[in-house]
């Protein structure tokens, strides 16, 4: 009984990430596998159309449109869907979005309308994301024997894991719903925010809303530590902080 | 037997007649021709090559044997080179035919195409037709694509030859290479 009490949150956070994400989620390529309706090439340019699907050792995308262009600085890619969807199984991201950018030089991915951008931080706890433009930048870390390294080129094979770096996040406003297993969830509010995976902190600025089970904050800018759920204000800010208590206000 | 006058251009007239096809019957030309055995050609180790308006040769075809039978063509082993802006590609297959006087041709069995200078591009199916003014391929059959940025399969290829345009569609699927 007690070792199903231990199991039982990393069971709830395993169906939470299957509810949320395909079994696709999971599937990671060494070879690039492509498939698709059809394909032209031109002019150095690919350009597939319906039902198209990628799965790379950085991603993997379902898609009704992809671009490819390959020159000296490496791969770019642009791709369409209604929506497309876009996996990243390392890193634990699932993105539904209308459009992406993606440049292999620069390890960076750029989503438009996100309709929701789920990221598993952990079993426990997902962030999902809404909003108009996130710009992503991830990184590979090699793994030999047990000791990580930052990879600085994009050859990425079975020893190399993808690691989520930063997200500029842009929206009118965008939304951020955090949740853990066992607990109410937490929304966050804002015109923009940046996301460091590193520190596990969201800058918030513009129209902050950070609404809590008990109490709603409202600011200009805010500092927001995922790990624990607290929060503070920018030290050279100098602005009003509004929390309104909202517990007499639930049901 | 009297033969009256006015019988005599009636006679003169049928005399003339007979002598005119006699004469038209013995004349060399009017002998019947055996149409099936002049028209039905085989050439061993056939080779017809085309050259544009300055001399520059943008066709080649060759094969172990031709079988011409009016204006139908069937070539074994054949190998067409043809060259575009310095870009020479290479079909090569089992069999072949023409019904135009290579205008057009239907390859058949093992078709390979390739196209060794850009990208190491190499196609294979088993049925392509080729159009020679428009230097236009197009097969409808299983197709599989190698060259250095993919290995795909497709059930249907178009590719021009002057724009190096390459489609492929109705189904696409492989492993693409990262080159960069």
């Amino acid at each position: 009984m007690t070792t199903i009490n231990l199991l039982s949150p990393l069971i709830v956070g395993c169906l939470l990430f299957a509810s949320t994400s395909p079994s696709y989620a999971l599937k990671s390529c060494q070879d690039n596998q492509f498939s698709a309706q059809s394909m032209k090439r031109s002019q150095g340019k690919t350009i597939a159309t319906g039902n198209v699907e990628l799965c790379t050792p950085e991603f993997s995308i379902e898609a009704d449109y992809l671009e490819q262009q390959v020159n000296a600085q490496g791969k770019t890619l642009m791709a369409k869907g209604a929506p497309l969807k876009l996996y990243q199984a390392d890193a634990g991201i699932a993105a539904s979005v209308a459009r992406l950018e993606y440049q292999s030089a620069l390890l960076r991915l750029t989503f438009y309308s996100v309709t929701e951008l789920v990221y598993q931080r952990d079993l426990n706890q997902q962030i999902a994301i809404s909003a108009d433009t996130i710009d992503y930048q991830f990184k590979t870390e090699q793994t030999n024997a047990g000791k990580s390294n930052i990879a600085s080129s994009t050859n990425i094979d079975s020893s190399t894991k993808i690691v989520p770096s930063l997200m500029d996040i842009v929206g009118s406003p965008l939304q951020m719903t955090i949740t853990q297993s066992n607990q109410p969830a937490i929304t966050l509010l804002a015109n923009a925010t940046a996301f460091d995976f590193k520190t596990e902190t969201l800058t918030l600025s513009g129209n902050v809303i950070i609404q809590q089970p008990q109490q709603a904050i409202y600011a200009d800018t805010l500092i927001y530590r995922i790990s624990d759920g607290s929060w503070e204000a920018p030290s050279n800010s100098q602005q009003r902080i509004k929390i309104v208590d909202t517990s007499q206000v639930q049901p | 037997m009297r033969i009256r006058r006015r019988h005599t251009p009636y006679i003169l007239t049928a005399l003339v007649a007979v002598i005119f096809l006699v004469n038209y019957l013995r004349s060399p030309n009017s002998q019947p021709s055996d149409s099936q055995l002049s028209e039905h050609v085989v050439i061993q180790q056939f080779s017809q090559k085309q050259f544009d308006e300055n001399g520059i040769l943008v066709h080649r075809v060759e094969a172990a044997t031709a079988e011409v039978n009016d204006h139908q063509m069937e070539l074994t082993q054949p190998v067409l080179e043809t060259l575009h802006q310095q870009i020479s590609w290479r079909i090569s297959a089992a069999r072949a035919s023409s019904q135009d006087h290579l205008k057009h041709i239907q390859f058949s069995e093992q078709v390979e195409i390739r196209q060794p200078q850009q990208q190491a591009l190499s196609l294979t199916t088993e049925s392509l037709s080729y159009d020679v003014a428009q230097k236009r391929l197009l097969s409808n059959q299983p197709v599989l694509l190698k060259d250095q940025f993919d290995t795909l399969t497709a059930n249907r290829l178009m590719l021009d030859i002057t724009s190096l345009d390459i489609e492929l569609s109705d189904g696409v699927s492989g492993t693409q290479h990262d080159n960069n």
